[in-house]
Protein backbone atom coordinates (compact mmCIF):
# COMPACT_ATOMS: atom_id res chain seq x y z
CA UNK A 1 0.00 0.00 0.00
CA UNK A 2 1.13 3.52 -0.76
CA UNK A 3 1.34 5.78 2.28
CA UNK A 4 0.82 9.51 2.39
CA UNK A 5 4.01 11.43 1.75
CA UNK A 6 5.69 8.66 -0.21
CA UNK A 7 7.29 9.38 -3.56
CA UNK A 8 5.27 7.58 -6.20
CA UNK A 9 6.54 6.69 -9.65
CA UNK A 10 3.94 5.79 -12.26
CA UNK A 11 5.81 3.65 -14.79
CA UNK A 12 3.97 2.88 -18.02
CA UNK A 13 5.34 -0.06 -19.96
CA UNK A 14 4.54 -2.07 -23.04
CA UNK A 15 2.97 -4.73 -20.82
CA UNK A 16 1.21 -2.80 -18.10
CA UNK A 17 1.54 -0.12 -15.45
CA UNK A 18 3.76 -0.32 -12.38
CA UNK A 19 3.35 1.91 -9.34
CA UNK A 20 6.72 2.17 -7.60
CA UNK A 21 6.81 3.94 -4.25
CA UNK A 22 9.24 4.85 -1.49
CA UNK A 23 9.31 6.68 1.78
CA UNK A 24 13.00 7.62 1.58
CA UNK A 25 13.76 7.35 -2.17
CA UNK A 26 16.31 4.67 -1.29
CA UNK A 27 14.19 1.55 -0.92
CA UNK A 28 11.39 1.08 -3.38
CA UNK A 29 8.35 -1.17 -3.50
CA UNK A 30 6.69 -2.23 -6.72
CA UNK A 31 2.94 -2.61 -7.16
CA UNK A 32 1.51 -4.13 -10.30
CA UNK A 33 1.54 -4.71 -13.12
CA UNK A 34 -1.89 -3.22 -13.70
CA UNK A 35 -3.49 -3.70 -17.14
CA UNK A 36 -1.29 -6.72 -17.63
CA UNK A 37 -0.19 -7.29 -21.19
CA UNK A 38 -1.46 -3.89 -22.36
CA UNK A 39 0.57 -0.83 -23.31
CA UNK A 40 0.34 2.10 -20.92
CA UNK A 41 1.72 5.03 -22.85
CA UNK A 42 1.48 7.55 -20.04
CA UNK A 43 0.43 7.55 -16.43
CA UNK A 44 0.62 10.19 -13.73
CA UNK A 45 -0.32 10.76 -10.13
CA UNK A 46 -2.48 13.85 -10.20
CA UNK A 47 -0.62 16.60 -8.29
CA UNK A 48 -3.91 18.28 -7.50
CA UNK A 49 -4.88 15.62 -4.96
CA UNK A 50 -1.92 13.20 -4.78
CA UNK A 51 -4.41 10.37 -4.92
CA UNK A 52 -5.79 9.98 -8.45
CA UNK A 53 -3.65 8.02 -10.86
CA UNK A 54 -4.45 8.58 -14.52
CA UNK A 55 -3.42 5.95 -17.03
CA UNK A 56 -3.56 5.98 -20.80
CA UNK A 57 -4.17 2.33 -21.65
CA UNK A 58 -3.99 1.18 -25.25
CA UNK A 59 -4.98 -2.26 -26.40
CA UNK A 60 -3.92 -2.98 -29.97
CA UNK A 61 -7.17 -4.90 -30.33
CA UNK A 62 -9.71 -2.97 -28.30
CA UNK A 63 -8.43 0.57 -28.63
CA UNK A 64 -7.51 3.28 -26.13
CA UNK A 65 -9.04 4.36 -22.84
CA UNK A 66 -8.06 6.79 -20.12
CA UNK A 67 -8.67 5.12 -16.79
CA UNK A 68 -8.15 6.40 -13.30
CA UNK A 69 -7.70 5.00 -9.82
CA UNK A 70 -8.14 6.70 -6.48
CA UNK A 71 -6.35 4.02 -4.50
CA UNK A 72 -3.08 3.55 -6.39
CA UNK A 73 -4.36 0.73 -8.54
CA UNK A 74 -6.76 -1.12 -6.26
CA UNK A 75 -9.69 -0.26 -8.49
CA UNK A 76 -9.71 1.34 -11.91
CA UNK A 77 -12.55 3.45 -13.26
CA UNK A 78 -13.28 3.46 -16.96
CA UNK A 79 -14.73 6.51 -18.67
CA UNK A 80 -18.36 6.59 -19.71
CA UNK A 81 -17.32 8.11 -22.98
CA UNK A 82 -14.29 9.19 -24.92
CA UNK A 83 -12.00 10.59 -25.79
CA UNK A 84 -13.46 10.00 -29.25
CA UNK A 85 -13.57 12.05 -32.42
CA UNK A 86 -17.08 12.96 -33.60
CA UNK A 87 -18.89 10.72 -36.08
CA UNK A 88 -18.41 11.99 -39.59
CA UNK A 89 -14.99 13.49 -38.89
CA UNK A 90 -13.18 10.52 -40.51
CA UNK A 91 -10.86 10.42 -37.49
CA UNK A 92 -10.62 7.80 -34.77
CA UNK A 93 -8.49 7.97 -31.64
CA UNK A 94 -5.82 5.26 -31.88
CA UNK A 95 -4.05 5.98 -28.61
CA UNK A 96 -3.78 8.60 -25.91
CA UNK A 97 -0.21 9.89 -25.66
CA UNK A 98 -0.40 12.22 -22.70
CA UNK A 99 -2.68 13.18 -19.81
CA UNK A 100 -2.14 16.49 -18.04
CA UNK A 101 -3.81 18.30 -15.16
CA UNK A 102 -5.19 21.72 -15.92
CA UNK A 103 -6.57 24.65 -14.00
CA UNK A 104 -10.17 24.87 -12.78
CA UNK A 105 -10.46 21.12 -12.42
CA UNK A 106 -9.98 20.33 -16.11
CA UNK A 107 -7.90 17.35 -17.22
CA UNK A 108 -6.39 17.24 -20.69
CA UNK A 109 -5.57 14.39 -23.04
CA UNK A 110 -3.39 14.44 -26.14
CA UNK A 111 -4.19 11.76 -28.70
CA UNK A 112 -3.20 10.17 -31.97
CA UNK A 113 -4.07 11.24 -34.64
CA UNK A 114 -3.09 14.58 -33.20
CA UNK A 115 -5.90 16.00 -31.15
CA UNK A 116 -6.70 17.61 -27.83
CA UNK A 117 -9.48 16.63 -25.46
CA UNK A 118 -10.57 17.85 -22.06
CA UNK A 119 -12.59 16.39 -19.23
CA UNK A 120 -14.40 18.52 -16.69
CA UNK A 121 -15.91 15.65 -14.71
CA UNK A 122 -12.90 13.78 -13.46
CA UNK A 123 -12.47 11.64 -16.55
CA UNK A 124 -16.04 10.33 -16.91
CA UNK A 125 -16.49 12.07 -20.26
CA UNK A 126 -14.19 13.85 -22.67
CA UNK A 127 -14.86 16.64 -25.13
CA UNK A 128 -12.74 17.48 -28.14
CA UNK A 129 -11.21 20.93 -28.41
CA UNK A 130 -12.61 21.70 -31.81
CA UNK A 131 -10.51 24.81 -32.24
CA UNK A 132 -7.50 22.50 -32.40
CA UNK A 133 -8.97 19.26 -33.70
CA UNK A 134 -10.82 20.76 -36.64
CA UNK A 135 -8.42 23.55 -37.53
CA UNK A 136 -7.94 24.24 -41.23
CA UNK A 137 -5.00 22.45 -42.76
CA UNK A 138 -4.93 19.43 -40.49
CA UNK A 139 -5.46 17.19 -43.49
CA UNK A 140 -1.90 18.12 -44.46
CA UNK A 141 -0.33 17.18 -41.12
CA UNK A 142 2.35 14.53 -41.48
CA UNK A 143 3.22 11.91 -38.86
CA UNK A 144 6.60 11.42 -37.23
CA UNK A 145 8.16 8.00 -36.88
CA UNK A 146 5.95 7.17 -33.92
CA UNK A 147 2.76 8.45 -35.48
CA UNK A 148 0.84 11.73 -35.71
CA UNK A 149 0.62 12.31 -31.99
CA UNK A 150 -0.12 15.18 -29.66
CA UNK A 151 2.32 14.32 -26.89
CA UNK A 152 2.91 17.46 -24.87
CA UNK A 153 0.31 19.58 -23.09
CA UNK A 154 1.49 22.58 -21.09
CA UNK A 155 -1.35 24.56 -19.56
CA UNK A 156 -0.19 27.94 -18.32
CA UNK A 157 0.05 27.65 -14.54
CA UNK A 158 -1.85 30.86 -13.90
CA UNK A 159 -3.95 31.69 -16.97
CA UNK A 160 -6.48 29.03 -18.04
CA UNK A 161 -6.84 30.64 -21.46
CA UNK A 162 -3.23 29.95 -22.37
CA UNK A 163 -1.68 26.65 -23.31
CA UNK A 164 1.17 25.30 -25.40
CA UNK A 165 0.98 21.89 -27.02
CA UNK A 166 3.31 19.93 -29.25
CA UNK A 167 2.54 17.31 -31.88
CA UNK A 168 4.81 15.25 -34.10
CA UNK A 169 5.41 16.05 -36.81
CA UNK A 170 3.27 19.17 -36.78
CA UNK A 171 5.18 21.38 -34.36
CA UNK A 172 4.52 23.61 -31.39
CA UNK A 173 1.20 25.42 -31.19
CA UNK A 174 -0.13 27.87 -28.64
CA UNK A 175 -3.49 29.30 -27.69
CA UNK A 176 -4.33 32.41 -25.70
CA UNK A 177 -8.10 32.19 -25.93
CA UNK A 178 -8.88 28.91 -24.27
CA UNK A 179 -8.33 26.79 -27.37
CA UNK A 180 -10.60 28.60 -29.82
CA UNK A 181 -7.64 29.58 -31.99
CA UNK A 182 -4.06 28.37 -32.24
CA UNK A 183 -0.82 29.83 -33.58
CA UNK A 184 2.07 27.80 -34.89
CA UNK A 185 5.34 28.50 -33.06
CA UNK A 186 8.02 26.76 -35.11
CA UNK A 187 10.31 29.67 -35.87
CA UNK A 188 13.99 28.87 -36.29
CA UNK A 189 13.85 25.16 -35.58
CA UNK A 190 16.28 23.06 -37.57
CA UNK A 191 14.51 20.60 -39.89
CA UNK A 192 16.93 18.29 -41.68
CA UNK A 193 14.03 16.55 -43.44
CA UNK A 194 12.76 19.73 -45.14
CA UNK A 195 14.44 21.42 -48.12
CA UNK A 196 14.55 24.76 -46.29
CA UNK A 197 16.59 23.28 -43.48
CA UNK A 198 14.59 25.04 -40.79
CA UNK A 199 10.96 25.98 -40.18
CA UNK A 200 9.52 29.46 -40.28
CA UNK A 201 7.39 30.60 -37.36
CA UNK A 202 4.08 29.71 -38.97
CA UNK A 203 5.33 26.72 -40.94
CA UNK A 204 4.05 23.29 -40.05
CA UNK A 205 6.20 20.19 -40.17
CA UNK A 206 8.60 20.45 -37.25
CA UNK A 207 9.04 17.39 -35.04
CA UNK A 208 9.11 18.34 -31.36
CA UNK A 209 9.73 15.40 -29.05
CA UNK A 210 9.07 16.95 -25.62
CA UNK A 211 8.59 20.42 -24.16
CA UNK A 212 8.70 21.63 -20.58
CA UNK A 213 8.21 24.94 -18.79
CA UNK A 214 10.89 26.54 -16.66
CA UNK A 215 10.01 25.89 -13.02
CA UNK A 216 10.69 29.45 -11.90
CA UNK A 217 9.55 31.34 -14.99
CA UNK A 218 6.64 29.66 -16.82
CA UNK A 219 7.06 32.05 -19.74
CA UNK A 220 10.21 30.15 -20.71
CA UNK A 221 9.91 26.88 -22.61
CA UNK A 222 12.52 24.26 -23.41
CA UNK A 223 12.20 21.72 -26.20
CA UNK A 224 13.91 18.51 -27.19
CA UNK A 225 13.23 18.40 -30.92
CA UNK A 226 14.10 15.77 -33.50
CA UNK A 227 16.79 18.12 -34.77
CA UNK A 228 18.03 19.89 -31.65
CA UNK A 229 17.43 21.31 -28.20
CA UNK A 230 15.87 24.75 -27.89
CA UNK A 231 14.72 27.47 -25.56
CA UNK A 232 12.12 30.16 -26.12
CA UNK A 233 10.37 32.86 -24.15
CA UNK A 234 6.64 33.22 -24.80
CA UNK A 235 6.08 36.11 -27.11
CA UNK A 236 9.35 35.61 -28.97
CA UNK A 237 9.20 34.91 -32.70
CA UNK A 238 11.70 32.06 -32.82
CA UNK A 239 13.49 29.39 -30.82
CA UNK A 240 17.12 29.63 -29.69
CA UNK A 241 19.31 26.56 -30.12
CA UNK A 242 20.96 25.37 -26.89
CA UNK A 243 22.35 22.00 -27.98
CA UNK A 244 25.83 23.17 -28.84
CA UNK A 245 27.55 21.55 -25.86
CA UNK A 246 25.57 18.31 -25.93
CA UNK A 247 27.03 15.13 -27.47
CA UNK A 248 24.05 14.96 -29.83
CA UNK A 249 21.19 17.13 -30.99
CA UNK A 250 18.87 14.13 -31.07
CA UNK A 251 16.93 12.71 -28.15
CA UNK A 252 13.42 12.22 -26.90
CA UNK A 253 12.69 13.15 -23.31
CA UNK A 254 13.06 16.33 -21.35
CA UNK A 255 12.24 17.11 -17.73
CA UNK A 256 12.33 20.37 -15.81
CA UNK A 257 13.73 20.77 -12.34
CA UNK A 258 10.73 21.30 -10.04
CA UNK A 259 12.06 24.50 -8.46
CA UNK A 260 15.26 25.86 -10.00
CA UNK A 261 15.27 28.33 -12.83
CA UNK A 262 17.10 27.43 -16.01
CA UNK A 263 17.46 23.79 -15.03
CA UNK A 264 16.33 20.99 -17.31
CA UNK A 265 17.40 17.42 -18.00
CA UNK A 266 17.62 15.49 -21.25
CA UNK A 267 19.03 12.21 -22.56
CA UNK A 268 20.94 12.65 -25.83
CA UNK A 269 20.89 9.71 -28.23
CA UNK A 270 23.36 9.19 -31.06
CA UNK A 271 21.09 10.20 -33.96
CA UNK A 272 17.73 9.55 -35.53
CA UNK A 273 19.36 6.74 -37.46
CA UNK A 274 20.75 5.23 -34.25
CA UNK A 275 18.57 5.96 -31.25
CA UNK A 276 20.82 4.76 -28.46
CA UNK A 277 22.97 6.43 -25.83
CA UNK A 278 26.32 7.60 -27.23
CA UNK A 279 29.41 5.48 -26.74
CA UNK A 280 27.48 2.63 -25.20
CA UNK A 281 27.25 4.64 -21.97
CA UNK A 282 24.07 5.77 -20.25
CA UNK A 283 23.92 9.41 -19.16
CA UNK A 284 21.46 12.13 -18.32
CA UNK A 285 22.53 15.67 -19.13
CA UNK A 286 21.59 18.73 -17.09
CA UNK A 287 21.79 22.44 -17.68
CA UNK A 288 21.52 24.93 -14.85
CA UNK A 289 21.86 28.04 -16.98
CA UNK A 290 19.10 27.60 -19.52
CA UNK A 291 21.25 25.71 -21.95
CA UNK A 292 24.45 27.75 -22.03
CA UNK A 293 26.33 24.84 -20.48
CA UNK A 294 25.52 21.18 -19.86
CA UNK A 295 26.78 18.62 -17.34
CA UNK A 296 26.94 14.90 -17.99
CA UNK A 297 25.45 12.96 -15.06
CA UNK A 298 26.33 9.28 -15.09
CA UNK A 299 27.53 8.13 -11.67
CA UNK A 300 25.76 4.86 -11.03
CA UNK A 301 24.45 4.50 -14.58
CA UNK A 302 25.92 1.72 -16.76
CA UNK A 303 28.94 2.92 -18.72
CA UNK A 304 29.85 -0.14 -20.76
CA UNK A 305 27.81 -1.88 -23.45
CA UNK A 306 24.82 0.22 -22.43
CA UNK A 307 23.08 1.10 -25.68
CA UNK A 308 19.85 2.45 -24.25
CA UNK A 309 16.83 4.23 -25.63
CA UNK A 310 14.78 6.54 -23.47
CA UNK A 311 11.43 7.58 -24.94
CA UNK A 312 9.85 11.00 -24.72
CA UNK A 313 7.96 10.29 -21.51
CA UNK A 314 10.81 8.33 -19.94
CA UNK A 315 12.38 11.09 -17.82
CA UNK A 316 10.83 12.78 -14.80
CA UNK A 317 11.52 14.82 -11.70
CA UNK A 318 9.66 14.83 -8.41
CA UNK A 319 8.77 17.94 -6.44
CA UNK A 320 11.05 17.31 -3.49
CA UNK A 321 14.12 19.18 -2.28
CA UNK A 322 16.68 18.01 -3.27
CA UNK A 323 14.84 17.01 -6.41
CA UNK A 324 14.60 13.39 -7.44
CA UNK A 325 15.20 12.50 -11.08
CA UNK A 326 14.00 9.28 -12.71
CA UNK A 327 14.72 7.66 -16.05
CA UNK A 328 13.36 4.51 -17.68
CA UNK A 329 14.69 2.68 -20.73
CA UNK A 330 13.10 0.58 -23.42
CA UNK A 331 15.08 -2.37 -22.06
CA UNK A 332 13.08 -2.16 -18.84
CA UNK A 333 15.63 -0.49 -16.59
CA UNK A 334 14.44 2.17 -14.16
CA UNK A 335 17.00 4.42 -12.46
CA UNK A 336 16.48 6.94 -9.69
CA UNK A 337 18.52 9.80 -8.30
CA UNK A 338 17.67 11.44 -4.98
CA UNK A 339 20.30 14.16 -5.39
CA UNK A 340 19.24 15.97 -8.51
CA UNK A 341 21.04 13.60 -10.84
CA UNK A 342 24.47 13.54 -9.20
CA UNK A 343 24.22 9.83 -8.40
CA UNK A 344 21.93 7.07 -9.61
CA UNK A 345 20.71 3.67 -8.44
CA UNK A 346 18.75 0.99 -10.25
CA UNK A 347 15.19 0.64 -9.01
CA UNK A 348 14.16 -2.07 -11.47
CA UNK A 349 16.15 -3.87 -14.13
CA UNK A 350 13.78 -6.29 -15.76
CA UNK A 351 10.56 -4.39 -16.40
CA UNK A 352 8.92 -4.64 -19.82
CA UNK A 353 9.98 -1.86 -22.21
CA UNK A 354 9.35 1.41 -20.38
CA UNK A 355 7.19 3.91 -22.22
CA UNK A 356 6.79 6.54 -19.52
CA UNK A 357 7.92 7.58 -16.07
CA UNK A 358 6.28 10.25 -13.94
CA UNK A 359 6.82 11.17 -10.31
CA UNK A 360 4.54 12.51 -7.63
CA UNK A 361 3.91 12.54 -3.91
CA UNK A 362 1.09 10.54 -2.36
CA UNK A 363 -1.45 12.72 -0.71
CA UNK A 364 -0.11 15.83 -2.43
CA UNK A 365 2.79 18.04 -1.53
CA UNK B 1 -37.18 -8.58 -33.83
CA UNK B 2 -35.68 -11.99 -33.23
CA UNK B 3 -32.71 -12.38 -30.99
CA UNK B 4 -29.12 -12.83 -32.10
CA UNK B 5 -26.51 -14.56 -30.01
CA UNK B 6 -23.22 -12.72 -29.51
CA UNK B 7 -20.11 -14.49 -28.30
CA UNK B 8 -17.53 -12.25 -26.64
CA UNK B 9 -13.82 -12.77 -25.96
CA UNK B 10 -12.53 -13.11 -22.41
CA UNK B 11 -10.19 -10.17 -22.98
CA UNK B 12 -13.22 -7.87 -22.87
CA UNK B 13 -14.52 -9.29 -19.65
CA UNK B 14 -13.98 -6.01 -17.81
CA UNK B 15 -17.03 -4.71 -19.66
CA UNK B 16 -19.60 -7.36 -18.77
CA UNK B 17 -20.35 -9.90 -16.10
CA UNK B 18 -21.43 -13.52 -16.34
CA UNK B 19 -21.04 -15.76 -19.33
CA UNK B 20 -19.29 -14.56 -22.51
CA UNK B 21 -22.47 -15.05 -24.48
CA UNK B 22 -25.49 -12.79 -24.64
CA UNK B 23 -28.56 -12.34 -26.77
CA UNK B 24 -29.58 -9.01 -28.22
CA UNK B 25 -32.06 -7.77 -30.77
CA UNK B 26 -31.19 -6.16 -34.05
CA UNK B 27 -31.87 -6.10 -37.74
CA UNK B 28 -28.26 -5.59 -38.67
CA UNK B 29 -24.88 -5.64 -36.98
CA UNK B 30 -25.00 -1.91 -36.29
CA UNK B 31 -28.06 -2.44 -34.12
CA UNK B 32 -26.49 -5.50 -32.52
CA UNK B 33 -23.46 -3.49 -31.42
CA UNK B 34 -25.67 -0.64 -30.24
CA UNK B 35 -27.64 -3.09 -28.15
CA UNK B 36 -24.44 -4.49 -26.67
CA UNK B 37 -23.35 -0.98 -25.76
CA UNK B 38 -26.71 -0.16 -24.19
CA UNK B 39 -26.55 -3.27 -22.04
CA UNK B 40 -22.87 -2.87 -21.13
CA UNK B 41 -21.54 0.69 -21.25
CA UNK B 42 -18.23 1.03 -23.04
CA UNK B 43 -18.39 -2.38 -24.69
CA UNK B 44 -19.37 -1.20 -28.16
CA UNK B 45 -16.52 1.34 -28.16
CA UNK B 46 -14.05 -1.49 -27.69
CA UNK B 47 -15.26 -3.19 -30.85
CA UNK B 48 -15.99 -0.13 -33.00
CA UNK B 49 -13.78 2.88 -33.60
CA UNK B 50 -14.93 6.50 -33.44
CA UNK B 51 -16.49 6.25 -36.91
CA UNK B 52 -18.43 3.11 -36.20
CA UNK B 53 -16.07 0.80 -38.09
CA UNK B 54 -14.94 -2.49 -36.66
CA UNK B 55 -11.47 -1.89 -35.22
CA UNK B 56 -8.54 -2.88 -37.39
CA UNK B 57 -7.41 -5.81 -35.25
CA UNK B 58 -10.86 -7.13 -34.36
CA UNK B 59 -12.53 -9.90 -36.33
CA UNK B 60 -16.31 -10.23 -36.45
CA UNK B 61 -17.81 -13.46 -37.75
CA UNK B 62 -21.48 -13.91 -38.59
CA UNK B 63 -22.43 -17.57 -38.57
CA UNK B 64 -18.72 -18.33 -38.89
CA UNK B 65 -18.33 -16.14 -41.97
CA UNK B 66 -15.89 -13.23 -41.68
CA UNK B 67 -17.67 -9.88 -41.90
CA UNK B 68 -14.47 -8.11 -42.92
CA UNK B 69 -14.52 -4.37 -43.41
CA UNK B 70 -18.18 -4.08 -44.30
CA UNK B 71 -20.01 -1.36 -42.41
CA UNK B 72 -21.93 -2.97 -39.54
CA UNK B 73 -25.18 -1.34 -40.63
CA UNK B 74 -24.85 -3.02 -44.02
CA UNK B 75 -24.76 -6.53 -42.58
CA UNK B 76 -28.29 -7.87 -41.94
CA UNK B 77 -28.91 -10.42 -39.20
CA UNK B 78 -31.90 -12.59 -38.35
CA UNK B 79 -33.11 -14.57 -35.38
CA UNK B 80 -30.87 -17.43 -34.44
CA UNK B 81 -27.75 -15.92 -36.03
CA UNK B 82 -24.50 -16.17 -34.09
CA UNK B 83 -22.04 -13.25 -34.01
CA UNK B 84 -18.53 -14.02 -32.88
CA UNK B 85 -16.22 -11.14 -31.81
CA UNK B 86 -12.55 -12.08 -31.63
CA UNK B 87 -9.18 -10.35 -31.31
CA UNK B 88 -7.28 -10.80 -34.56
CA UNK B 89 -3.91 -12.53 -34.50
CA UNK B 90 -2.53 -9.45 -36.30
CA UNK B 91 -3.01 -7.27 -33.25
CA UNK B 92 0.19 -7.89 -31.35
CA UNK B 93 2.18 -5.03 -29.87
CA UNK B 94 3.58 -2.76 -32.54
CA UNK B 95 6.04 -0.93 -30.34
CA UNK B 96 5.76 2.30 -32.30
CA UNK B 97 6.23 4.57 -29.30
CA UNK B 98 8.78 7.29 -30.02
Amino acid sequence: MVAKGETVLSVGTKKGLFVVHSRDRRRWKVEGPFFEGTSVYHAMLDPRDGRTTWASVTSDHWGPTVQRSRDFGGKWLKPKEGPRYPAGSSLSVERVWHVAPGLDGATWAGVEPAGLFRSDDGGETWQGVEGFNAQPGREGWMPGGGGLCLHTILPHPKDPRRMTVAASAVGVLGTEDGGATWRVRNGGIRADFLPEGKTAEDQLGSCPHKLVRDAADPEVLYMQNHCGVYRRREGASSWTAIHGKLPSRFGFPMAAHPHDAGTVYTVPLVADMNRVTPGGAMAVHRTRDAGRTWERLAKGLPQKNAFHTVLREGLATDGKDPAGVYVGTTTGELYASRDEGETWTAVAEHFPPILSVSAGVAGGG
Amino acid sequence: MDRVRVLLPRSLQAYWSGEPSMEVEGRHLGEVFAALGAAHPGLAERVLDDQGRVRRHVQVFLNQQLVGDRAPASVPVKGGDVVHILPAVSGGSHGRQR
